[in-house]
């Protein structure tokens, strides 16, 4: 639904304050009109179903970075004044972020291309289209950058070392097959070893079905992506001694859940044993290759395939 | 406990497990929302609900991945930095590290700056430290405020003689007791009335022992009991040298050391017991017999004075033994003390086989032995009226000793001293001694005669 068949959430009355605090420059020429537009935007993603009551809207609005969304307006536009400005203040920190995620090189060419979508060579229908107007100021203008990037990123590896099909056939196959597969020419001669470790894979699946997202969450940020303690600490809005006792708290309770679980299939101590060291012997020699896939981390800093 | 391999292979199972986590299309959010997730402005059902998506996309995790380490503190200051709360621990640790070193700094300059009527510590002899820091019962003496042991050698001796301070009898006698008590426990003196006193060979001038003794202490001023009010009478006459010193025994300080156990000595008789008790008789001055005793150098009255420390007495004070003097000296009175005392030279040092132990004679008539290699001294006295002028160590625990009238001690336990009939009345200038029986000595004029049973028989050797 386009912003003009939206709902209209937002005043001209609140455009005009909420401009006035952004402060904006006169001469990027910016309309309380023009601004109405870009706020009925953010408030009609915001609010997509159910038409929300005025105080919820004023409310959100006033959670709004109103001044760089002024700005990301003001550049759609194609104001000149409000592009220089962009230029000196985002452009460094555009170009820093894009070699901080993607390397040297292709960080670079990362921010090039964003650069341009960000300045509106793309057209679409006649009109000159900017990706500013994808920015509803949920977020600071910066943040909203990184986050482009970052998925234009993790993509464009994504694509490159064909991590998509591992996917599909990972739904396809059961876990048994699975296990089948990926195991070592010893491992496929040894049923008893196959059955083992698809038990041990069933069980930590269903296992960690079961966890809280945030707990999953963690153990995934911590085991596949490989982030700091701090750097968990920082997406999940939690200090990293509280990331470290959840993580081991998970971890513990995991490997009792499990143990309970293999024990209700009359599995011995013995047997439970024999689980374990199957899966050590067998999946750190595989995990390696999963994670060099699906981690950006360990990408090179040279263009990706 | 989960062994390290069974823990090895959950943490495999686990990356496995969540590496393969699907992206489910169409339901990964727009960079907007990933942005405003990863600034927590999301109210709580949206983050709840991208929290359910997440945990189970690998994609969204890997943005999330790289948004994150390309995070930089860019938000904070420079100078948000120093409000670490860890560096302003630190930082107010150390503040408190050298407050408490300034304090104490100018404590102990203020201690040092003290005024002259500090509590004083008399000086025995000024040598050179070169071990350890001596323990309080062996420390040496310094006639300086105690607290500044370094401005001790920056003392100067008085140009003049002090006024000599008007005391009362009782206090005098309070101040001198006093001072005697502090005097032993600080220089670690350790005086024993000479039981070889019995064994000492008659007067010559058929006096009796007493009297004798009473005429010696008159002329002799070597006795160490004299030391505080004597070495203030030397300073007063500007003496340089000591022993030819006329001192009148004007301030009879009992120095009387609490020593360690008696049995210390193995024979513990009564040679080997500390004297606890000491009577002294000061003779009548020959000036105004009314006038106190004061420790300005001022002869003491007629009057009999027994000064009496008893056991109590001493192990009280040795409790005090940190406890400075009490002022009863100006400070003029004591930069003199402090000159004669450091003027009062070593006249023979006495090694033993073993390096650490070593033995020395004072001018002053003191024997001093160290088991610290020279660091420290403790006192000793063999005779309050010998003059000593050599010694031999066989071993460390022997020490023979001679001087002048034909004076030989010997000590077979480093602490009792017996003393030895001599060969000849004459004044004996060295001696080498092989055991705690046999030694050879030399006269004066270069005779020389060796025992082997301790001087019950001499044989001449030339």
């Amino acid at each position: 639904m386009s912003p003009d068949r939206a709902p209209q959430f937002v005043s001209i009355e609140t455009a005009r304050q909420l401009l006035a605090r952004a402060g904006v420059p006169a001469d990027w020429n910016l309309t309380p009109e023009q601004f109405r537009t870009a706020l009925q935007r953010s408030a009609s993603r915001r609010f997509v179903g159910s038409p929300p009551d005025s105080k919820s809207v004023e409310s959100y609005l006033g959670t709004l970075n109103v001044s760089d969304l002024a700005l990301a307006c003001a550049c759609s536009i194609g104001n000149a004044a409000a592009w220089d400005f962009f230029v000196a203040k985002f452009r460094p920190e555009l170009y820093r972020a894009a070699r901080a995620i993607a390397g040297e090189s292709s960080g670079r060419e990362l921010a090039d291309s964003l650069y341009a979508e960000l300045y509106g060579l793309r057209e679409s229908g006649g009109e000159r289209k900017s990706l500013f107007d994808y920015f509803h100021g949920r977020s600071k203008l910066t943040t909203w950058l990184r986050a482009i990037l970052s998925q234009r990123h993790v993509d464009e590896i994504r694509r490159a070392r064909r991590t998509e099909p591992l996917e599909d056939n990972d739904r396809e196959d059961s876990s048994e097959t699975a296990v089948a597969r990926n195991g070592t020419a010893e491992g496929l001669l040894d049923p008893e070893r196959r059955k083992y470790l698809a038990i041990l894979q069933a069980t930590l699946t269903l296992v960690l079905d079961a966890l809280a997202p945030r707990d999953r969450l963690r153990l995934a940020y911590y085991y596949v992506e490989e982030l700091a303690l701090a750097e968990i600490g920082k997406l999940l809005g939690e200090h990293e001694a509280t990331v470290s006792r959840k993580l081991e708290r998970t971890r513990r309770d995991l490997r009792s859940q499990i143990d309970a679980a293999l024990r209700e299939r009359k599995l011995s101590d013995a047997q439970l044993q024999l689980c374990y060291e199957y899966a050590r012997e067998e999946w750190p020699f595989d995990l390696t290759l999963r994670l060099r896939s699906i981690s950006p981390r360990s990408v090179d800093s040279g263009p990706a395939g | 406990m989960a062994s390290r391999e069974e823990n090895e292979a959950v943490t495999g199972l686990l990356r496995r497990s969540l590496a393969r986590d699907a992206a489910v299309p169409g339901d990964c959010p727009e960079p907007e929302f990933l942005a405003a997730y990863f600034e927590h402005s999301l109210d709580a059902a949206e983050t709840a609900l991208y929290d359910r998506h997440f945990s189970g996309c690998s994609r969204c995790r890997a943005q999330l991945a790289a948004m994150v380490r390309a995070d930089v503190p860019k938000t904070q200051s420079r100078s948000a930095w120093l409000l670490d709360w860890r560096l302003l621990t630190a930082a107010a640790a150390v503040m408190l590290l050298v407050t408490v070193w300034l304090v104490r700094k100018s404590e102990r300059a203020n201690l040092a700056s003290q005024p002259a009527n500090a509590p004083l510590v008399a000086v025995a002899n000024e040598e050179p430290k070169n071990g350890s820091p001596a323990s309080p019962a062996a420390d040496r003496i310094t006639a300086v405020p105690q607290a500044a042991p370094e401005t001790a050698k920056k003392v100067q001796p008085a140009p003049t003689a002090p006024a000599p301070r008007p005391l009362t009898r009782d206090q005098e006698r309070k101040d001198e007791k006093k001072a005697a008590r502090q005097f032993a426990d600080s220089n670690s003196l350790e005086v024993q009335a000479p039981p070889n006193r019995v064994q000492s060979a008659a007067p010559s001038n058929g006096q009796t022992i007493e009297q004798d003794r009473r005429l010696k202490q008159q002329d002799s001023p070597t006795s160490h009991s004299m030391a505080v009010g004597a070495l203030s009478q030397r300073a007063q006459a500007g003496h340089a040298g000591a022993q030819q010193q006329q001192i009148p025994a004007a301030s009879q300080m009992v120095m009387v050391q609490p020593s360690p156990a008696p049995t210390q000595s193995a024979s513990g008789a009564s040679q080997s017991a500390p004297v606890r008790e000491r009577r002294v008789s000061p003779p009548s001055p020959p000036a105004s017999t009314a006038a106190p005793a004061s420790v300005g150098g001022q002869a003491i009255g007629a009057a009999t004075e027994t000064v009496t420390v008893t056991n109590a007495e001493i192990s009280d004070d040795k409790q005090e033994k940190s406890q400075p003097l009490t002022s009863a000296y100006s400070a003029s009175d004591q930069g003199a003390m402090l000159q004669v005392l450091t003027e009062s030279s070593v006249v023979k040092v006495i090694d033993t086989p073993i390096p650490s132990i070593k033995w020395r004679i004072t001018a002053a008539g003191f024997v001093e032995r160290s088991e610290d290699g020279g660091a420290t001294w403790k006192g000793q006295e063999p005779d309050p009226d010998a003059h000593l002028v050599a010694g031999s160590a066989p071993t460390d625990k022997v020490c023979w000793l001679v001087g002048g009238e034909g004076i030989v001690f010997v000590t077979k336990d480093a602490t009792n001293w017996k003393k030895i009939p001599p060969p000849v009345s004459a004044d004996l200038t060295a001696v080498s001694a092989k055991s705690a029986s046999a030694a050879t000595v030399t006269t004066a004029d270069g005779r020389r005669f060796s025992t082997h049973n301790e001087g019950k028989k001499w044989k001449p050797e030339n």
